[in-house]
């Protein structure tokens, strides 16, 4: 993926424009809610940096702007924009990044105390405790008595179910973006100090 | 894993999000496929619903419920990145608090249940195999949930495993009791050669339903760290 120059203030501000053209709606709200569907589509596809991914599609579309080309609809524009760059990152990827088939045994829950039990509780715990009771009222059960059971958890706050859907989402993304986080962490804490040497010859 | 299962089977597994099931396991023709990924990128209802399918997926499979058409597909889509690790820790730990604990499960069955587990029981014997007659689907309801087997331990020229037979919908435990009067067992038990629950010590063992899935198990009880009894069955579904 060849990469665009940084976002410079003319282009961010032209896109900000852009998002919310008649001023009606928050820019900043419309950027973001883009931003995260660009990097959830880039995961979905298999780019291993997703996050970068997304930012090169919005500084490419934030410079066209800028550069004063009429872009109608830049939602559309930008899901172009994002084939293209998805594209260009998964030939990139070398086959074994790519897709990296890994074969993994029955799945069964993992043993006590594995670093991903412990990153789980710890990121969960780290949830205020309405979202953390939201969150794990909403998952319970599965297939048809889970929808019967959210109707009711959406009857009972008085909120639409697609609320509650949206709410136990983010809760959900949230929390799976502070485990890989923690994962990375501990990780990173067992991996082997680099050693200096070379510095030092 | 059987198809025959309901939500294990492709068909039935969320009909709601075909489309979006479709997208993530890389099933969906590819002019289609140019289609929907426009459509995620620019409407946010859509990318949540893709979200939520994916959800579904790692819950499932978490579950050992994943139709089994699409496990290669998800494992090599969605489960080998760092993302994927994370997303199944998620899946894995909710399903670990949407359950009481073992000790829990152990311990704290007092009183009603207790008394209706027995209850059950009773209803078992009185039928006199080792499945609950059509009358005690009820009851089986009213015990929270939970299915309680009595097993005898496997003999010379016994001539079949006995059949237990799971009350449809309403079980969410099986529980196991072994017959042998001894407070001093550690109970294990075992699918296929694949580790399924353990328990002790004591006489019996709780499972969660949607652990278990029909087949042949062998439920060993240890004393002393030695195998002293085995029992034998073979789990069906109506």
């Amino acid at each position: 993926m060849a990469l665009s120059a940084p976002l410079d203030q003319p282009s961010f501000d032209a896109l900000l424009a852009a998002l919310s053209p008649d001023g009606s709606s928050n820019a900043a709200d419309a950027y973001e809610a883009l931003r995260l569907r660009l990097i959830r589509f880039f995961t979905w596809e298999g780019c291993t940096l997703p996050e970068d991914a997304a930012d090169e599609t919005i500084n490419r579309v934030a410079q066209k702007l800028a550069a004063g080309e009429k872009i109608l609809n830049v939602l559309a524009y930008a899901s172009g924009v994002a084939r293209l760059v998805a594209k260009e990152a998964l030939r990139g990827q070398s086959r074994e990044q790519h897709r990296q088939v890994l074969h993994f045994p029955a799945p069964k829950p993992p043993e006590p105390d594995t670093a991903e039990q412990r990153c789980f509780e710890q990121s969960l715990s780290a949830l205020p405790e309405e979202s953390r009771q939201l969150l794990l009222d909403y998952y319970k059960f599965d297939a048809q008595a889970r929808i019967a059971h959210r109707n009711r958890m959406a009857a009972d706050r008085n909120i639409s179910l697609n609320s509650l859907r949206n709410r136990a989402l983010r809760l959900r993304e949230k929390l799976e973006t502070s485990i890989r986080q923690c994962l990375e962490s501990k990780r990173r804490d067992v991996s082997p100090r680099r050693d200096t040497k070379d510095d030092h010859a | 894993m059987p198809d025959s299962l309901g939500p294990d089977s492709a068909r039935n597994f969320r009909p709601d999000l075909a489309r979006e099931l479709e997208y993530l396991l890389g099933q969906m023709p590819r002019v289609d496929r140019e289609t929907f990924q426009g459509q995620l990128i620019e409407n946010s209802d859509i990318s949540d619903r893709v979200v939520e399918a994916e959800q579904e997926l790692f819950d499932a499979y978490a579950r050992n419920r994943l139709p089994g058409e699409w496990r290669a597909a998800f494992e090599e889509r969605l489960l080998s990145t760092p993302e994927g690790r994370a997303k199944l820790a998620v899946a894995h730990g909710l399903l670990r608090r949407s359950r009481p604990s073992t000790r829990r499960r152990w311990w704290i069955f007092s009183g009603l249940a207790a008394t209706a587990a027995a209850a059950v029981l009773l209803l078992f014997t009185t039928c006199g195999i080792l499945r609950p007659c059509e009358s005690t689907q009820p009851a089986a309801v009213a015990i929270e949930e939970t299915q309680v087997f009595e097993l005898a331990a496997i003999t010379r020229g016994q001539a079949q495993r006995p059949k237990l037979l799971l009350v449809p919908n309403a079980t969410r435990y099986l529980e196991l009791r072994v017959a042998e009067p001894a407070d001093s067992f550690e109970l294990s038990l075992v699918l296929d050669q694949r580790s399924i629950a353990k328990a002790g010590p004591g006489t019996s063992l709780r499972v969660d339903r949607q652990l278990l899935e029909p087949g042949i198990y062998l439920l060993t009880a240890f004393r002393n760290g030695t195998a002293s009894n085995y029992y034998e069955f073979e789990l069906v579904r109506p």
